[in-house]
């Protein structure tokens, strides 16, 4: 939703029905993650 | 939010997705610059963005997501249904976004911005251009998304509008890219980037170039006290307004036109 549709995180936590905070730290864990296992097939 | 913000990690992601006002996106540039292993968690962060971009197609938000993202919009404007937001800025800062969303929806839904109908004329234009300028100026918030990473304005405003939007790095030209917001001009939106120089703001903004219009030459005007310059590109009229030197304008505007045609040549910056 962020990366691809390109929502803002007020307009993600509206749609998700989750607090922006929430928004936030899922991003960040989720980009993590991605960038682990992208690293790890490097 | 509040508590994000202080999280470094969701600070450094907040910076990256444009969430950040100008004073908190130059106080994460200022860390970046001292902090290597911050730059590098940056630098990683821009390359799954830019990979995720570039590999995975993009698909239209699905009828269900769009149909509540409406719905807030209107509950919280207090619109009637099915009308469009006049003019962006008068909405609260919180749903500006969200209502530039909807209404490029509604542009790419039509497939074109002839729903707009045509632009104001001339005197209209260059009015609502300044105007923007001196709102972004009293407010302190000149920007919808602020940052200097010109790979993260495009983007963002191509999100908003239809069309590709011309973003060029300038800093070493001494005019530091600060970000982009849009601008409604008549009942069309506008792209409009921000440069700083010294003390001063450059707001550029991009519209589609008029049948009869504007000369491809570069043409300096003043208006309300302020600088403008306007010329016509590659099929787009652009014009800039600043409180700087009249001079130092036509030379934002020749740096500009340059790194412009660098860019679209596809050719290496120098």
């Amino acid at each position: 939703m962020r990366d691809l549709n390109g929502l803002s995180y007020r307009e993600i936590a509206t749609a998700v029905g989750a607090p922006v905070g929430t928004v936030m730290s899922r991003l960040a864990r989720a980009r993590g993650l991605l960038i682990n296992r992208l690293g790890n097939r490097a | 939010m509040n508590d994000a913000l202080d999280n470094p990690t969701l600070l450094l992601h907040a910076a990256l997705d444009g969430e950040l006002d100008a004073v908190g996106m130059m106080e994460i540039e200022a860390k970046l610059a001292a902090d290597p292993d911050q730059a590098a968690e940056y630098a990683r962060l821009v390359a799954l963005r830019d990979a995720v971009r570039a590999r995975i197609p993009r698909e239209p938000a699905p009828d269900a997501l769009r149909a509540r993202v409406i719905s807030v919009v209107q509950k919280t404007s207090g619109q009637a249904p099915q009308t469009v937001p006049r003019r962006l800025k008068l909405l609260g800062a919180p749903y500006r976004s969200l209502a530039a969303s909807l209404m490029v929806g509604i542009v790419l839904g039509a497939g074109a911005f002839g729903l707009f109908g045509p632009m104001p004329a001339d005197d209209d234009v260059q009015q609502a251009i300044v105007a923007g300028f001196i709102r972004g100026r009293l407010s302190g918030q000149p920007v919808d998304v602020a940052t200097s990473d010109r790979h993260t304005v495009k983007p963002w405003l191509a999100g908003k509008i239809s069309g590709a939007t011309t973003v060029v790095d300038l800093a070493p030209e001494g005019f530091a890219l600060v970000g982009g917001r849009i601008d409604v001009v008549g009942r069309t939106p506008v792209p409009t980037l921000v440069y700083q120089r010294r003390e001063h703001q450059i707001a550029l903004s991009e519209l589609p170039e008029r049948r009869n219009g504007a000369l491809g030459a570069p043409r300096r005007e003043t208006r309300d006290g302020y600088s403008l310059l306007h010329w016509a590109d590659n099929g787009r009229l652009y014009m800039a307004v600043s409180d700087l030197p009249p001079a130092e304008l036509d030379v934002f505007g020749a740096a500009f036109r340059q790194a412009a045609a660098v860019e679209r040549e596809g050719a290496p910056k120098q």
